[in-house]
Formats: C-alpha cells, sequence, structure tokens
C-alpha cells in the first residue's frame, strides 16, 4: 500500500499528539486526581485521629476545654461536613449468653445532621472514623468532610490539561507543518523532478531550501541531472560513432555474406571440379559405345545392303538383327550419358531453398556413384569396394534435394578421399591386404531416418575431431580443398532440424552419421 | 461477701451524706448579681445562659465528680450523677453550645479561679471571704 511521506509525517506527529493528549488528558488528571484524594483522604484520617486523640485525652482528664481545643481543630475546616462521636456501649444479649456491641451516635456537630453510624464515604463525602477510650465513654470520632475541594482542584488539573494539551495540538500542527515544509514538499518537489528526468527532461533542477540531508540531496540530484546530461550528450556523440561503425560492420558483413556465398559457390565448383574429370569419363564412355556400335552399325548396314541385292534375304534379316542390337546398346549408353548429365545439371544449379519429396536411397547411391567416379577419374587403380544397406521403407521425405545432395557428396568425397590415402600408404608396405571399403546405410527410426556413410580409412585424429565442422578447417594439402564442406553439411543439417555427427577410431575408419526428421 | 456489703452500705452512706452537704454558689466580683432564682442558676450551670446581664460571659467553674462537692453539685443541680454530668458537658461542648466548665479537684483551685476570671461562677461547700469572690444567695438563702 502506498502511502505518501506526508501522510506518514502527519500520522507521526498526530500520533505524538495524540499520546500526550491521552496523557495530559487522562492519564494526567487521573493520577493528580488519585493522588489529591488519596492524600486527601489520609489527612481527614489524620485529622480524625488526631480529634480522637484529643477527645480521649481531655475525657481522662475531665478536661472539656481540651474536648473542645481538639473540635475547634476541625471546626474551623471549611470542608467539614460534619463530626460525631460515636458511643460503643457492650452489654449482654438476654440470655446472657455473649456480649452485643452496639453503637449509637452520641452527638454530632452541627447537631442539624443526623448521620448513620454505618454512613461511609461517598462521592463527595470522605467518612473516617477513629477510635478513642475514655472512662466515661468508649467509641469512634466520625469525621466527614465534603470532597468539594478535591473535586474543584481536580476540574482545576482538567482546565490545566485541556490547555496543554491544546498547546501540545497546536505545537504537533506546528511541527508537523515545519517538517512538511522541510522534508516533505522537498521531497515530493524531489520526486516530481525524478519522475520528468526519468521521462527525459533533463532541464530538472530544484531549490535546496535546508542545510541538511535534504538540502544535501537535493544538491545530489541536480548534480547527477548535470551528469545524466553529460552523460547523455556523451552517448549521444558515442551513438552516433557506433552508428558509423554499425554501418561499417554492416557493409564489412554484406561483404562477408558476399564473400561467403563466393566460397560456398567456390566450394560447389571445387567440388564440381573434381568430378569433371570422372563426369567426362562416364560420358566419355557410353560416347564410346555410341560411336564403336554406330561405326560397326553403318559396317553392317553396308554387308545386309549387299547380302539384300545378291538375295540372301536371310543373311540381310541376321544383319538387321546384329543392328537392332547395337541400336538397343547405344540406346542404353545414351540414357547413362544423359543421367549423368542430368545428375551434374542438378548439382550445378543453385539452390531455391525449397524442400520437396525425394527418394533419399536413389539419391545417396546416385551421388556415391558420382563421387566415385570422381575419385576414380583422378586415380585408375583405385578400386573402392561400395556396400549399400538401403531401409527400403523409408520412401520419399522433404528435402532440399541439391542441399543434401551437397552434403552426400561432400562426405562421400571426404570417405574416398580417405581410402585413397590409406590405399597409398598401403601400397608402399609389402604384403598389405588393405582392401578400401565405403559402406553406405539408412534406417528409418520412429519419426526420423538415418544416414551411415563409413570407410575403413585413416580415421579422425581425436586432436582435430572438434574442429571438422568449423570453416575453413581442412586436412587436405592446400588446393585440394576449401575447409567449407563438413561447415556447409553441418549448417544444411541443422537448416533440416536434423543432426550430423561423428564416430572415428584413429586408423580403422570414420563413421558419418546423418539424422533427419521425418 | 459480708464485708463487700459492709463496703457498700458504707459507700452509699457517705453518697447519701455527701449529696446533703450544703452548697454555696460564688461569683467573680465582677459580672454576677447578688443573688438569683434556683432556675436562674440551673439555667446558668447547664449552658442555657451564657452571659450575665452586664454583658460578661460566664465561666462555669465545678469540683469533679469524684468529689464530695462534685457529687452534690450534680445532684442538686443537675439531678443526675458524675458520669451523667460529664456526658451532658460533653455533648454541649461537643455540639459547641456551650463553653465548657471547668473542673477543679479542690475548692481552694477553684476559688482561685474565680477570683481571677471576671464573669465565673463556681459552687462550693464553704465560702471564706476574699476580695475578689462574692457569694450570690439562691432563692434568698446563701446556702442551697
Amino acid at each position: 500500500m502506498f502511502i505518501p511521506l506526508k501522510t506518514k509525517i502527519w500520522m507521526t506527529v498526530f500520533s505524538i499528539v495524540l499520546m500526550f493528549t491521552f496523557f495530559t488528558l487522562y492519564y494526567f488528571p487521573k493520577q493528580q486526581g488519585d493522588f489529591l484524594l488519596k492524600s486527601y483522604n489520609a489527612e481527614i484520617q489524620n485529622l480524625a485521629y488526631t480529634v480522637a486523640l484529643g477527645v480521649q485525652i481531655a475525657l481522662k482528664e475531665d478536661d472539656f476545654e481540651g474536648v473542645q481545643s481538639a473540635l475547634n481543630y476541625v471546626k474551623g475546616n471549611a470542608a467539614l461536613k460534619f463530626i460525631s462521636l460515636v458511643q460503643t456501649d457492650t452489654s449482654w444479649n438476654m440470655q446472657r449468653t455473649k456480649f452485643i456491641i452496639k453503637e449509637t451516635v452520641f452527638k454530632t456537630y452541627p447537631d442539624s445532621i443526623h448521620p448513620s453510624v454505618s454512613i461511609v464515604s461517598s462521592d463527595s463525602l470522605i467518612v473516617k472514623k477513629a477510635p478513642f477510650h475514655s472512662p466515661l465513654m468508649s467509641g469512634n470520632v466520625l469525621l466527614a468532610f465534603t470532597s468539594n475541594e478535591i473535586n474543584e482542584s481536580k476540574k482545576n488539573i482538567r482546565a490545566i490539561s485541556l490547555w496543554v494539551s491544546s498547546g501540545i495540538f497546536l505545537i504537533g500542527i506546528l511541527i508537523g507543518l515545519w517538517l512538511s515544509r522541510n522534508i516533505s514538499v522537498p521531497v515530493i518537489k524531489l520526486r516530481n523532478a525524478v519522475r520528468r528526468v526519468g521521462e527525459g527532461d533533463l532541464t530538472q533542477a530544484i531549490e535546496t531550501y535546508s542545510n541538511d540531508e535534504v538540502g544535501e540531496l537535493s544538491k545530489a540530484f541536480n548534480q547527477m541531472v548535470k551528469d545524466i546530461l553529460k552523460m547523455r550528450e556523451e552517448l549521444k556523440s558515442s551513438n552516433e560513432n557506433l552508428s558509423v561503425t554499425n554501418q561499417a560492420l554492416n557493409n564489412t558483413l554484406n561483404d562477408l555474406r558476399a564473400t561467403q556465398a563466393q566460397l560456398i559457390q567456390s566450394e560447389k565448383m571445387a567440388s564440381l571440379g573434381e568430378l569433371t574429370a570422372g563426369i567426362a569419363h562416364e560420358i566419355q564412355n557410353p560416347l564410346n559405345f555410341v560411336n564403336n556400335f554406330s561405326e560397326v552399325n553403318i559396317e553392317l548396314i553396308d554387308e545386309m545392303k549387299h547380302e539384300l541385292a545378291t538375295g540372301n534375304e536371310k543373311q540381310a534379316i541376321s544383319l538387321a538383327d546384329d543392328i537392332k542390337e547395337n541400336e538397343q546398346k547405344i540406346l542404353h549408353h545414351g540414357k547413362r550419358a544423359d543421367v549423368i548429365v542430368k545428375g551434374m545439371l542438378q548439382h550445378s544449379r543453385t539452390s531455391t531453398g525449397k524442400k520437396e519429396p525425394a527418394d533419399i536411397n536413389t539419391l545417396i547411391d546416385a551421388y556415391m556413384h558420382l563421387a566415385y567416379h570422381g575419385i576414380r577419374a583422378k586415380d585408375k587403380t583405385s578400386n573402392v569396394i561400395l556396400q549399400t544397406d538401403f531401409d527400403t521403407s523409408i520412401g520419399k521425405i522433404d528435402v532440399v534435394t541439391q542441399d543434401i545432395g551437397r552434403v552426400l557428396l561432400n562426405l562421400f568425397n571426404n570417405a574416398f578421399y580417405a581410402v585413397s590415402e590409406k590405399q597409398k600408404d598401403a601400397s608402399n608396405i609389402t604384403g598389405n591386404s588393405y582392401e578400401p571399403k565405403i559402406y553406405t546405410s539408412t534406417r528409418k527410426i520412429k519419426d526420423k531416418i538415418e544416414i551411415h556413410i563409413k570407410d575403413n580409412g585413416n580415421g579422425i585424429p581425436r586432436k582435430i575431431l572438434a574442429k571438422i565442422f568449423q570453416p575453413f578447417f581442412t586436412t587436405k594439402p592446400s588446393g585440394q580443398g576449401t575447409g567449407l564442406g563438413l561447415s556447409l553439411s553441418y549448417d544444411i543439417i541443422k537448416a533440416h532440424s536434423g543432426e550430423i555427427k561423428v564416430e572415428t577410431k584413429e586408423g580403422e575408419g570414420s563413421e558419418f552419421i546423418i539424422q533427419l526428421p521425418v | 461477701m459480708k464485708h463487700l456489703i459492709i463496703i457498700g452500705l458504707i459507700f452509699l452512706h457517705l453518697v447519701a451524706r455527701a449529696q446533703n452537704e450544703p452548697l454555696v454558689v460564688i461569683t467573680n466580683k465582677k459580672g454576677a448579681p447578688e443573688e438569683m432564682k434556683m432556675t436562674e442558676l440551673r439555667s446558668i450551670m447547664k449552658g442555657e445562659r451564657q452571659r450575665w446581664k452586664d454583658g460578661n460571659k460566664i465561666k462555669i467553674a465545678l469540683m469533679k465528680p469524684s468529689t464530695q462537692t462534685g457529687i452534690s453539685t450534680c445532684k442538686k443541680i443537675y439531678d443526675k450523677d458524675g458520669d451523667e454530668v460529664k456526658k451532658f458537658w460533653l455533648g454541649l461542648v461537643f455540639q459547641g453550645k456551650a463553653d465548657a466548665p471547668v473542673f477543679f479537684n479542690s475548692e481552694a483551685e477553684l476559688k482561685t479561679f474565680v477570683s481571677e476570671n471576671e464573669g465565673a461562677i463556681g459552687i462550693v461547700e464553704i465560702f471564706v471571704n476574699t476580695p475578689d469572690i462574692k457569694m450570690v444567695s439562691i432563692d434568698g438563702k446563701r446556702e442551697f
């Protein structure tokens, strides 16, 4: 709950004033009244004892002047209501079995009053008894005083208390006003100024009222506003500088992005370059078939013409069958070349970034062979045993075909590079029976598929394992790798919400595992 | 028991004798008249009249009720015994209706008091003429 400072000050002042008022209006008068009443009671009791003693002595001596003197001791008191001599007589009861004590009022001054023996004090009357004993008479002096004087004194005390309370109340109001003026008002001004500063108005300045903590607070606030103003100017300047720097950084970023795009393209072209020879060989091979069979067919057609001219129809039909067989071979190799060219075109095409259903097994197989031909083109002696174990239940999944193809090509290129390097090492060792193998498999596991590309190359040293997905990191000799292959592969798989990881054992080979959501 | 009865009888005899002793009223030379009536005397002695005709305040001097004169005075003036007289005066004094009388053990002291206080009046058995005291006749008699 928000309670303003001004309210708190007034509440504090009023609480103190109320406490003082309670003290002066109730507690103090009550205490004083009780004290006066107690003193008055004691005084009257003493008077009663004194009179009783005087009466007792006087009666013993038959000194009635003494009685008179004792009585004069109280008779002059204006508050005296009455004084009585109560006579106590002791007598037997009717059966004379026990004493009966009987008290009677012997005389009362003034005689117009006839008090009861059993009279007690009341609000307006204070009655005290004091015993006396003499041969003539025994009993009590009954002394009654009015409490008017006490009540009057109480009234006076209450009146004084009221005046004092009024004074305290007035002083409280003045203190409250003073505190409000010296604490609350400056604090409220300070609060408002702080709010305006918070809203951005730095022209605020607080007038210093007093030379105390509040005054110091105002000075500190003014200084703070100046400092903020100064800082704001500095910040503005820094912001301008930062803006310039930011613009420069932006430009640099754009340059970097352009460079990255160029690098990606370079990497793509590099991988494509690696394939070019293989692809050329692949195209050359069917072309050779096409050319050779075309030449053979030309010869066979000439022979068929000759046979037809000689009327050897049977031989001509046999030649026609050979021609047809050759044509089928030409068609087969032509289609083979067509597939290779289409694969090249697909790889070299810029990715649209659009996912479309693709048969992942076919994609893997195509890129595996593409990479294999690439490695074979470089090294004719290279023979790698390719093993596949595809899960046919996978079917088609949504992927960006060009991007996933790039990943696969990178991984296969790396695998072929690894086994070919190990084969080179093995060829230098006599009697080594190393057989390069690349094992590729796919598995469907619940809502995802796994692609395993495993080679039995040299493996990846543990010390560089953490760096292989970093951009521009490569173990290949200069000019043979951009260091972007695995980095781009990692980004592509992440973009497909998948995972790529590697398991390797130095000297025994590596296995890359790709997980893609179905 | 026999002795007690004898002592009691002697005491009663003495009391009866004492009550019959003649008494004389004496006053200070100033204030009091030469003679007065018994009713007037009783009125003075009971505090009913407190001033002489000349305005002097009446001061009563009595022998203590324990004396023979005191016993006689109580009987003849107040028709009460000693304690009753004391209570009578205690009542008057207490209520402020009269000034207290002065009680004496000896007639000499009483006479001295009467001689020294204007307006004083006392009752004795034996009158001795002195310059400051005079005897007041009661109903025309010197003794009553």
